[in-house]
């Protein structure tokens, strides 16, 4: 009887819960779509760069944020088992009272909640399966692979997944199981009634509350924006973390006295408060939030948080895919000093991949540094500015240190093939394709008639575009002078270099096989953490490892593992942050949705009073605004903050010369779209919240 | 029409404010039918207070919400100053019932997250007057009632005597052509009842508030000055008080109970 009991109660709290378990049911499909990441050999093909780390710092990752989840979620299934408990108080108080065990209702309870969580993974694990697909074709696109649907479960993702959801429901079991085992009868028969007893507080203690919080947020945003504590050496960790703790303190304490500060403010103002239905709005609103101030604190500090992981991991996203379009080459093959031929590469190349283009040539140099000296200052200023003492000249490598030059011929060529617009230049001119930084320093240089040997050459253009020019060994270090062929032919060799546009990637298998495939080839770049790069003896870094010179180096954007090693962060960061915002935000919305009978006596006594239809869905509408706004603006305020510290830092840390000519844009880029994207996903949760609630209310009053 | 209009009209004759004309409204489907009204008429005169007795399922409550315009009729005509509103489109009954109804209910439906003040005030902002109106007004029938003590209370602090004076307050509070009063001394004692209904024996005095009280309690009916009897939908009996004290007018609505029989308290 219990059990067919417990079965009809699992429907019927399904339809009541139902935004929830459709939550339930969205985060078994994400940890199932993220775990068959890890599983998938499509993904782990593409992502095993030449370390071959990619892939294993993926499942590290995920399995971390997985677990992250697990704990998250369990507190999350308890919390609304809590919730659920306290609606049902009297039903199961009903149960005691008709002689029903304590163990036999704790049996009903936890059963009833198991078939939700069953069926919820049921339903979430059919769904992982698409956005699984659609994860590895987003995977794909960076690397150029065709995406290959896999039309099928993983089943080890599957068990994995059903393991963390049996985790998760396991840990919130244990929890409610807790509170059950010490319920009682008359705990039950008033378990709805303990919040009605919360006060507002007195409109003096509401103000203190505000001004403690206002004083801690802007605390924290001095922290965050000036940053006079920490050190510079370790990102301003100590400013950021202390910059936090008071946004979170500020979060907490203004929502402790923002009900009791609407109430003094807004509340006595009668005429604010009797003009249209702004009386309904305020009341409704805030007999809602008065006793949910440590809650908001809590979802807002959540949303903080959300926002900011999010934020850096489109932050690591813009970084990523700055480095790519500052490489314009798919694969380069470098060969150190003397001209080269890349007959048996290109060869290849052509046989095996979809070549676009390809071009062999040489760089030239007179070891002056006339040009690298002001590359130097720009860059020491621009380390200086950023916080970092280190030096300029650290960030150049051994090849790279003097001024170094191309033949004109090969110039055109390049950027016609590279689609630029054609340049044109007499043989007593030289031009200069430079970062953008460097443009106005090297402009000054030159109009003041010095320029390049031998004297006379007058500079005739500065072009900026991206030329595979920064982190070395492409076409100069952030700058490269284009001189007539002629005299480059006066100059020493610097080195030659094979570059190939492809339209199809290459196999990852093929790319790792490429040094076997050749004997004296290795990759530029050993790994994307630079482990490779060992210091010369004159101070100056090399990523050359044989010094003989009989071997080859192959780099380029196909071939370097950087991207698959990015998304390696960027990934887990969004699964972390889209879980805390669909559990902040689904808390918010069943408070809402369970109080469906109180809301709906409300409006129908005041649509009985005349309040009519298309007014009372206005109302409807301002109190879902306002209350889903109440946790977010701060958050999305505190967030955007945060946001900004860290995308600044992470931006013009992570590259060791200014790659954006103004770093407001991208990070403002990024804050823009973190906060979009947030609305979106807000906006979806509070837009079927009012749909139910409308259904729910206006449909059954004016039916 | 102002209120010494009416109350001169009130003395020399009768100026016809509500007309129930052959009423009917059933439930069910053809195979089981309900007829919870059958055929009812009366007249209500403005500035009368009229009650309406019956036992449960007599049919009372559906003619309040027939009246209040909450339910539609099956059959028959409601007319307020001779325009019939059973007519009424859907889209216009909230401004029918903001501009001429005042309620008030058993459970007084005060909005618990409304102070005591505030509840009053809010049929006065839900008709769109000005802020310093609606609050004028709204101090004016606090200080008649005797409310004002209680009035930055929430209802959950006011006991059920004080809550139902206070759903009276809201009530007359737009002036409305019409209170209709569904049994608000149904969950009062006896002390409080008595209170209640000389609150609106007052308004219906002094106010010249047209009331029509649906009540199965034979002390409160005795407040009115004219009772309808319903049984199983139809009008049973009319009493009137015309210059008969309260004690005398109880035995007498007793006696017709008792006539009717059926569970009606002594």
């Amino acid at each position: 009887m219990l059990n067919k009991l417990s079965r009809r109660n699992a429907r019927r709290q399904a339809e009541e819960y139902l935004l929830f378990i459709a939550t339930m049911s969205g985060t078994a499909a994400i940890i199932y779509s993220f775990n068959s990441l890890i599983f998938s050999d499509a993904v782990t093909r593409f992502l095993t760069g030449p370390s071959g780390t990619a892939s294993v710092y993926l499942t590290l990752m995920i399995s971390l944020f997985s677990v992250v989840i697990v704990i998250i979620m369990g507190w999350f299934v308890s919390y609304m088992m809590n919730f659920m408990l306290r609606k049902r108080a009297k039903e199961l108080s009903t149960y005691m009272i008709l002689g029903v065990e304590n163990a036999q209702i704790i049996k009903m309870y936890l059963t009833e909640n198991s078939l939700i969580g069953a069926a919820a993974l049921i339903v979430g694990l059919g769904l992982g399966l698409l956005i699984a697909e659609f994860l590895g074709a987003m995977l794909a696109a960076p690397f150029g692979v065709p995406y290959v649907l896999t039309s099928g479960f993983s089943l080890a993702a599957i068990g994995l997944t059903v393991f963390y959801f049996g985790m998760i429901y396991l840990f919130a079991m244990f929890r409610c199981r807790r509170k059950l085992r010490k319920m009682q009868l008359i705990m039950l028969l008033h378990y709805d009634r303990q919040n009605e007893k919360a006060h507002i507080k007195k409109a003096g203690t509401a103000m203190l509350f505000i001004l403690i919080a206002v004083l801690f947020g802007v605390g924290g945003f001095c922290l965050f924006f000036i940053k006079p504590i920490g050190n510079p050496l370790d990102g301003y960790g100590l400013d950021i973390f202390l910059g936090m703790i008071m946004i979170i303190v500020c979060l907490f304490v203004f929502f402790q006295g923002l009900p009791a500060a609407v109430h003094s403010t807004l509340g006595k103002n009668k005429n604010w408060k009797y003009r249209k239905e702004n009386l309904v709005v305020y009341r409704l609103l805030t007999a809602k939030i008065n006793n949910m101030g440590y809650l908001f604190g809590w979802i807002a500090v959540v949303y903080t948080l959300v926002l900011t992981v999010f934020g850096t991991a489109l932050t690591f996203n813009v970084m990523m895919q700055k480095t790519l379009a500052l490489e314009v080459y798919d694969i380069t093959v470098l060969h150190m000093d003397e001209k080269y031929d890349f007959t048996e590469y290109d060869d290849y190349f052509t046989a095996q991949a979809d070549i676009k283009f390809s071009y062999s040539y040489t760089l030239y140099t007179d070891y002056k540094k006339d040009f690298m000296e002001i590359r130097n200052q720009n860059a020491s200023s621009f380390l200086e500015r950023v916080g970092s003492f280190l030096e300029a000249e650290i960030h150049i490598f051994k090849e790279n240190q003097y001024d170094t030059y191309m033949k004109y011929s090969d110039y055109c060529i390049l950027r016609e093939k590279l689609q630029l617009d054609p340049v044109a230049m007499d043989d007593n001119e030289f031009m200069i394709h430079c970062m953008p930084y460097l443009r106005d320093s090297f402009q000054e240089y030159t109009s003041g008639g010095r320029g390049i040997t031998p004297k006379g050459l007058v500079c005739t253009g500065i072009y900026t575009e991206e030329f595979s020019q920064y982190s070395g060994y492409g076409n100069g270090q952030e700058y490269i002078l284009i001189i007539p062929d002629q005299l480059a032919d006066l100059k020493s060799v610097l080195y030659s270099l094979y570059a190939a546009n492809t339209a199809a990637a290459l196999p990852r298998e093929q790319v790792n096989a490429l040094p076997d495939r050749f004997g004296n080839l290795q990759f530029l770049k050993g790994s994307a953490l630079y482990s490779a790069v060992r210091s010369d003896d004159s101070g100056y870094l090399t990523m050359l490892t044989d010094d003989s010179g009989k071997t080859d180096y192959i780099g380029g954007k196909m071939i370097d593992g950087g991207t698959g090693e990015n998304l390696t962060v960027i990934l887990p960061l969004f699964y972390l942050s889209l879980i805390l915002c669909m559990i902040a935000t689904v808390i918010l919305a069943v408070h809402l949705l369970s109080e469906n009978q109180k809301f709906y006596q409300h409006y129908n006594m005041i649509s009985v009073m005349g309040l009519d239809q298309g007014a009372v869905k206005r109302v409807l509408r301002r109190q879902l605004l306002i209350y889903f706004c109440i946790p977010a603006l701060p958050a999305l305020m505190m967030g955007g903050a945060l946001i900004f510290t860290v995308a600044e830092g992470l931006i013009s840390k992570g590259f060791h010369s200014p790659v954006f000519l103004n770093i407001t844009v991208p990070v403002t880029k990024v804050i823009m779209i973190t906060i979009v994207l947030f609305i979106i996903i807000y906006g979806i949760y509070t837009l079927v919240t009012y749909t139910m609630l409308k259904n729910d209310i206006v449909k059954k009053i004016f039916r | 029409m102002n209120k010494k209009n009416i109350r001169i009209r009130k003395q020399g004759g009768y100026e016809m404010l509500l007309q129930v004309d052959r009423v009917e409204k059933y439930y069910g489907n053809e195979r089981n039918l309900t007829k919870a009204l059958d055929g009812v008429s009366f007249q209500i005169e403005k500035g009368e207070f009229i009650s309406v007795m019956g036992a449960s399922g007599s049919g009372k409550t559906t003619l309040l919400n027939c009246l209040a315009t909450i339910d539609s009729v099956s059959a028959g005509r409601i007319l307020l100053d001779n325009s019939d509103i059973t007519e009424l489109r859907e889209s216009s009954l909230a401004a029918f019932r903001r501009e001429n109804l005042g309620f008030i209910f058993q459970d007084s439906n005060l909005l618990d997250a409304l102070t005591i003040e505030e509840n009053i005030a809010l049929p006065l902002t839900i008709k769109g007057l000005p802020p310093k109106e609606a609050d004028k007004k709204t101090m004016e029938i606090v200080s008649r009632l005797g409310i004002g003590d209680v009035l930055d209370k929430f209802p959950y602090e006011v006991s059920g005597g004080q809550k139902q004076r206070c759903a009276a307050a809201r009530a007359v509070v737009t002036d409305p052509r019409l209170i209709l009063a569904d049994e608000p001394t149904g969950a009062l004692d006896s002390r409080s009842a008595k209170t209640l209904m000389e609150v609106l024996t007052t308004l219906n005095k002094s106010l010249c508030s047209t009331i029509l009280l649906v009540t199965h309690d034979p002390l409160s009916a005795s407040y009115a000055e004219r009772i309808l009897f319903l049984k199983d939908g139809r009008i049973f009996n009319e009493i009137r008080k015309g210059e008969k004290n309260n004690t005398v007018f109880y035995h007498e609505i007793l006696d017709v109970l008792a006539f009717m029989g059926g569970e009606f308290p002594c």
